[in-house]
């Protein structure tokens, strides 16, 4: 569409926009020899140790709204983007797993949302636990670009990038870190 | 009651200018009505029949004078001089435009009050027993919970696209007035053995297109859990809860397909995860919370019994008021009143400006200043002194508020049905119009006793027909209203859906259906202490088979 | 014999409309455009359509009418609600309006 500032396929994060270094392939051998690729879960998953942990290439992982996140959790440490996907705004289920994987198993890599996310979803993404989005909803990307979040003063959760707040309620956050 | 600090009205204004930015770009096509409807939706804005229909909650049905007065405002001067109360304890204004809505959430945030998450596949308002803090039989008022839920599910990060509606009701005595086993998360707040507040959780229950009773999945849950093992029952429901059909994404679906022992155990799994998390509550946010919702104090006011007795027997019309419409309060100098919204031949739950202004101003006087919503779609005036029934019941009457029919059969729950709502099949105002005319005589519904008669104009079931004693589904059937009748269903703590009688009745035929099932009833009940509900306990659905099926053949 | 029509409801304030056949939408169902055949109720869906995107209504349906006389008359309950108002308020919606014009 011609009224999107930034270009579709770049990424989101808390700094900005910048270059997606990753390409999204099938297989392995789709992804011919770039450096960084993300795959289906199930490939990944049918990956050798060996070539998980390959020091020469990154290899992520997507995982669909409709699968576990169950196996990958003994394997977090190998591996450097897991990318949740939102084929529809209103699937809600990667909104649990970002919790699961970020929050209870301390994920350190860069957990991303891919798909129909809208604006107003985002702040929502960024307490779960993503960090990086790559929208496919112009008006988002429009919003985006222009650093309008649509955020509230105070949340009634505890969740990522908020802090707790002295003298009240032990539920209550602000956000910030 | 709880008042908003700094934090919440920040949080509630902050959420209406982004309404206002979200219908703006939605008026100017920056927005498509796809992407526009699920945050109209979690602003509680529906399109009906005629118009926008606006949903403001009302957190455990408990309202201020001053709020009261600007729910009659906006109906003033927003719609069209009325509301409509509904079974989720909230109110309804049918009319408003699109464009009106920010200026209408201002109203309300001015007192403390949103229409946030009434509507969408989010964890909804909560809902709270209607005679909390003042009833004679409860054990620990279940407001400071709803309260701490209301907050905790504010904007829920992870819970706001859920597989679909999320609805929690908590009660604070043994006798269920809150109907929690026909919810997602029932809650019954009680004492163990050493004394401590804790809940009976209920997980599964609803009533819609396949009504289900929840599973007890835990027996005694400590209060400073509270959060912890809610997260952790809706985060099971968020992962796991169907989403390939809109008529089986409940939790009741999910509880009833996998077991509930399975279900169990996954949300005890889930809960051990994230028990000493951040969310567990400390004491003293309990104690602060509570602290809102203290007893108002009541001034001793022993002179109201005598006075009382006088009174009844200078006029029975209000005697006949007091049996049917208070309740006994903690105070033995005070009792809970319940205004009907059901006069006779009226339409349920409807109250124009000028009553809401009037219990408003009662409530200010005479009842510490509390009105609550109850999901029978009444209003109640907690607190009341027996010194002031007769001058209470003297107002109400000036404005058609003082029918004497509370639990009768007149005091009929019934949805808006095909007369406003864009889901319903048939009308089911007009048919608790007429069920109320035919039944209206007091001394013909006082000798009836106890019936609780519920309407719905569609299978999602608004107006709780599964829990009724007697239960009234409309459909449309080869572009007629039909009407399906089913009897036994309840809603308090012995829960059970309604058994359906057989074939449907047209709407010329309903009435009299009503009528032959109660004409059955009060010829087989063992006496006149033997309730309709208890009546067919005891005798099945039968009798009021042959009654209704031989009659109605034979009169046709 | 029943003929077909275009309903919705006004984006800004929810108002029942049906498509005229001077091409806007008019809060009373007197003067709709009539589809009688296939190709003509194809047009009304492919109007609704844009009507849609060029964000002016919501809810678009092509209804049942039947036409009597030279009133129309909405086939289904729903729609004949829709067109006068609730049943149980005749003081309310678009009913009460024509009997204050009367």
């Amino acid at each position: 569409m011609s009224d999107i500032e930034q270009p579709a396929g770049e990424l989101w994060g808390r700094e900005g926009f910048r270059e997606d270094p990753y390409v999204t392939a099938e297989t392995l051998e789709e992804a011919g020899d770039a450096p960084a690729v993300i795959l289906p879960l199930g490939v990944w998953l049918g990956l050798t140790e060996e070539i998980r942990n390959a020091s020469n290439r990154k290899i992520g992982v997507v995982v669909a709204p409709g699968e576990s996140v169950e196996p990958l959790l003994p394997l977090l440490d190998s591996i450097p983007v897991i990318a949740l996907e939102f084929p529809a705004f209103s699937d809600g289920r990667s909104y649990s797993k970002a919790e699961l994987i970020k929050n209870q198993h301390h994920f350190k890599g860069e957990l991303r949302a891919v798909g129909d996310v809208l604006i107003d979803q985002v702040a929502y993404m960024l307490r779960t636990g993503f960090d990086t989005m790559k929208v496919n909803h112009a008006v988002t990307l429009n919003r985006l670009a222009g650093h309008n979040l649509h955020d509230v003063p105070g949340y009634y959760q505890p969740g990522r990038g908020s802090h707790t707040v002295p003298g009240t309620y032990s539920w209550r956050r602000v956000p910030g870190a | 009651m709880y008042r908003y600090d700094e934090f919440d009205h920040a949080f509630v204004s902050a959420r209406v200018e982004q309404f206002k930015d979200q219908v703006e770009r939605r008026l100017a096509g920056e927005l498509t009505e796809e992407q526009f409807r699920p945050l109209r939706l979690m602003n509680g804005v529906y399109l009906q029949l005629h118009a926008y229909m606006l949903r403001v909650a009302v957190p455990y049905g408990t309202l201020s004078s001053r709020q009261m007065h600007k729910l009659a405002h906006i109906a003033r001067r927003y719609d069209r001089g009325y509301g409509h109360f509904t079974t989720r304890q909230n109110i309804q204004y049918n009319w408003p435009a699109l464009k009106d809505i920010p200026a209408v959430l201002d109203e309300l945030a001015s007192v403390e009050m949103h229409a946030l998450q009434t509507s969408g596949n989010c964890i909804r308002n909560v809902t709270a027993d209607h005679f909390a803090g003042a009833a004679a039989d409860e054990v620990g008022d279940p407001r400071p919970y709803a309260e701490i839920l209301r907050q905790w599910s504010s904007m829920h990060p992870e819970f706001s696209y859920l597989p679909r509606k999320f609805k929690i009701a908590v009660t604070g005595a043994d006798r269920d007035r809150a109907a929690i086993q026909v919810h997602d998360i029932g809650l019954h707040l009680k004492k163990n053995e050493s004394g401590e507040l804790g809940f009976g959780v209920y997980v599964g229950g609803g009533q819609g297109r396949t009504p289900m009773v929840a599973k007890k999945v835990r027996d005694f849950l400590p209060v400073e859990d509270l959060l912890t093992y809610t997260t952790a029952i809706v985060r099971v429901y968020n992962l796991n809860g169907r989403r390939d059909n809109k008529y089986k994404a409940r939790i009741k679906i999910l509880v009833h397909e996998t077991g509930t022992e399975e279900i169990t155990r996954q949300i005890e799994t889930e809960w051990q995860a994230i028990k000493e998390t951040d969310l567990k509550l400390p004491q003293q946010d309990v104690d602060a919370i509570d602290a809102y919702f203290a007893p108002p104090n009541l001034v001793q006011r022993p002179e109201g019994w005598s006075e009382l007795a006088a009174a009844r027997k200078a006029d029975p019309a209000f005697s006949a008021w007091v049996d049917q419409n208070v309740t006994p309060h903690k105070n033995p100098d005070y009792g809970v009143v319940t205004i009907s919204l059901k006069p006779i031949g009226g339409i349920p739950g409807d109250a124009t400006d000028a009553q809401m202004d009037l219990v408003a101003d009662i409530a200010e006087k005479f009842s510490y200043d509390e009105i609550r919503v109850s999901h029978e779609q009444n209003l109640v005036l907690p607190h009341v002194a027996i010194a002031d029934l007769r001058i209470v019941y003297d107002l109400l009457l000036t404005d058609g508020l003082a029918t004497a029919n509370a639990g009768l059969i007149t005091d009929i729950i019934s949805c808006p049905g095909l007369d406003y709502c864009a889901l319903a099949t048939a009308r089911s105002i007009p048919v608790a119009q007429r069920i109320s005319e035919r039944f209206g005589n007091p001394e013909r519904q006082a000798d009836i006793g106890e019936l609780k008669l519920k309407i719905s104009g569609c299978i999602n079931a608004c107006g709780h027909h599964h829990v009724g004693h007697i239960g009234i589904l409309g459909v449309e059937k080869k572009g007629e209203e039909l009407y399906q009748i089913s009897l036994g269903g309840s809603g308090d703590e012995i829960c059970t859906i309604g058994d359906i009688t057989g074939r449907g009745f047209s709407s010329e035929e309903i009435v009299d259906a009503i009528e032959t099932i109660v004409d059955r009833y009060l010829e087989i009940r063992t006496d006149k202490e033997e309730t309709f509900l208890a009546t067919y306990r005891r005798v099945g659905a039968a009798p009021f088979k042959d009654a209704l099926y031989s009659e109605v053949a034979n009169a046709a | 014999m029943s003929v077909k029509v275009l309903t919705a409801n006004r984006l800004a304030d929810g108002e029942v409309v049906w498509l005229g056949a001077n091409g806007e939408w008019l809060e009373h169902i007197d003067g709709a455009l009539i589809a009688r055949h296939a190709e003509a109720v194809n047009a009304l869906e492919e109007a609704g359509k844009s009507a849609i995107k060029s964000n002016l209504v919501i809810d678009v349906n092509v209804i049942d009418v039947e036409e009597r006389g030279t009133d129309l008359f909405p086939v289904r309950l729903r729609e004949r609600i829709r067109q006068l108002g609730p049943t149980i308020r005749l003081d309310l919606g678009k009913q009460a309006e024509k009997s204050k014009a009367a």
